[in-house]
């Protein structure tokens, strides 16, 4: 990474964010600020925020109902919380990835395609403009040359490692800034984890990746940044590095050394 | 306690036991000095063979353990510690048997002066030998520090001993021997000195994560 880890601007700020399932308090006075174009880890045991944080960057939590927040997540400089921001068009530059790959049962070259038709933003562009943006998204995450042959074939046949680079290509044509993933690789076997996380190293610098995993090693090999929350707070961020060789909290160091949770 | 924890406290163990070897062979070697005694220094000897069995066994032991749980945090820096105390401790032997050399160089002829200059050096050193340990023992930084500072009275006193033992053997060309005897044990007291205090350094970035070194 040419620019030091310091100097970047932040992508995403969270200030004293809070959010409640009905009486549960999941997160508590989150203020966090994550730098663009780098990887950042989230970690920490199960039920300690991780995913609802995730979540909240690009509003999914509301899908479930029940749902409180307070305080503010701005995504470079606008609060998404703002009573005049569109959903779609958050989600157009805040995309997520899910756990198991979740192709559509549609073509493979559809499913690249599908994000830009629900936001009626294929429109108006050549079929030769579409394909040529089917070729780049597919190029940009190494799965062009196992499916170029067969672009029209249903993604479903794909393995569980070409699915989920399709959804990550998925999100490509609606350039996003920001790349949630939730455990992107625990449905992948070792040689599907090593797929995805050399494609995470080639997507760094030119999208915010915020990754939730469980591996601990995972965590160490791919982010840049890492954020380590307990029972709903954020108890420690910093360069990964750090985190791991020389960490400020002692709930940090239980955790990164295998002693809790 | 865990399996891991458990193998941690063994090699600490471990490294504790040779550097009471390297201790002894440093304070051994002075006494081979001081009591004019040839004996002592085949007993330096059989020490080295000592801690280069201890190197070889504490560094497979710490590749293994970095290898088998691919330890974190303070687990990792205790090991990466280790490897360099060890580096350490067996320098220190090293030095204390050439020490042995130089005394032997110095018994082949009779006493000059009282040597209290070196005979001082010797003491601090061997004191911040004792303390670097403890200091590692008890995982104290603060007494890691204090022994770094006994480092500047060590390297005064070397540099007294050298002005001296120079003076004294200009003015007598029959000297020479002797003077470049001394000379090279207060330099290899100075080092064994200087291991000391890397070895408190080590300790403060187990415990703290912070590299002290090359900040004077």
């Amino acid at each position: 990474m040419k620019e030091p880890l310091a100097v970047r601007r932040p992508c995403i700020s969270a200030h004293d964010l809070c959010l409640w399932y009905g009486d549960f308090q999941a997160l508590k006075h989150v203020s966090v600020d994550i730098k663009e174009g780098i990887i950042t880890g989230l970690i920490g045991p199960s039920g300690c925020g991780k995913t609802t944080f995730l979540r909240s960057l690009n509003r999914l939590n509301e899908r479930y109902g029940n749902v409180r927040t307070t305080g503010t997540i701005e995504v470079l400089g606008k609060n998404i919380y703002d009573p005049d921001v569109s959903l779609g068009e958050l989600r157009k530059s805040v995309g997520m990835v899910f756990q198991r790959p979740n192709p559509l049962p549609v073509s493979i070259h559809e499913n690249v395609l599908f994000g830009l038709r629900v936001h009626d933003a294929a429109s108006g562009q050549s079929r030769r403009e579409l394909d040529s943006l089917v070729e780049s998204s597919l190029r940009e995450v190494a799965l062009w040359d196992d499916v170029k042959d067969g672009l029209h074939r249903k993604a479903t046949t794909l393995t569980l490692e070409q699915q989920q680079k399709l959804c990550i290509a998925r999100l490509l044509p609606l350039k996003p800034s920001v790349i949630l993933m939730d455990e992107p690789c625990s449905a992948l076997d070792a040689e599907g984890t090593g797929a995805i996380e050399r494609l995470m190293d080639t997507l760094r610098g030119r999208y915010t990746i915020v990754i939730v995993t469980h591996n601990m090693a995972q965590a160490r090999r791919t982010s840049d940044e890492c954020i380590f929350m307990l029972l709903g707070e954020l108890i420690e961020h910093g360069p990964t590095v750090d985190m791991f060789l020389k960490p400020n909290r002692a709930e940090t160091e239980m955790y990164v050394e295998g002693r809790y949770g | 306690m865990r399996r891991f924890e458990l193998e941690l406290d063994a090699l600490k163990a471990q490294i504790l036991e040779m550097g009471v070897v390297a201790e002894r062979m440093v304070a051994r070697a002075s006494e081979a000095l001081v009591k004019r005694d040839r004996a002592i220094v085949a007993d330096v000897l059989e020490g080295e063979e000592t801690l280069d069995r201890f190197q070889v066994e504490i560094d497979g032991e710490a590749v293994r353990l970095i290898t088998v749980y691919t330890p974190t945090a303070k687990d990792l820096r205790f090991l990466l510690m280790v490897v360099r105390i060890n580096t350490e401790l067996e320098r220190i032997g090293d030095q204390a048997v050439n020490n042995c050399e130089y005394v032997e160089m110095f018994l082949s002829d009779p006493p000059a002066r009282p040597l209290h200059d070196l005979s001082r050096m010797t003491d601090v050193t061997c004191e911040m030998v004792h303390g670097a340990l403890a200091a590692f023992a008890a995982e104290d930084v603060d007494m890691a520090r204090r022994v770094v500072a006994l480092d500047d009275q060590v390297d005064e006193l070397y540099r007294q001993t050298f002005k001296d033992l120079l003076a004294e053997g200009a003015d007598d060309p029959d000297m020479v021997k002797r003077t470049m005897s001394l000379v090279l044990l207060a330099r290899s007291i100075e080092r064994i000195a200087d291991h000391a205090e890397n070895i408190c350094e080590e300790v403060v970035f187990l415990v703290k994560g912070e590299d002290i070194r090359h900040q004077a």
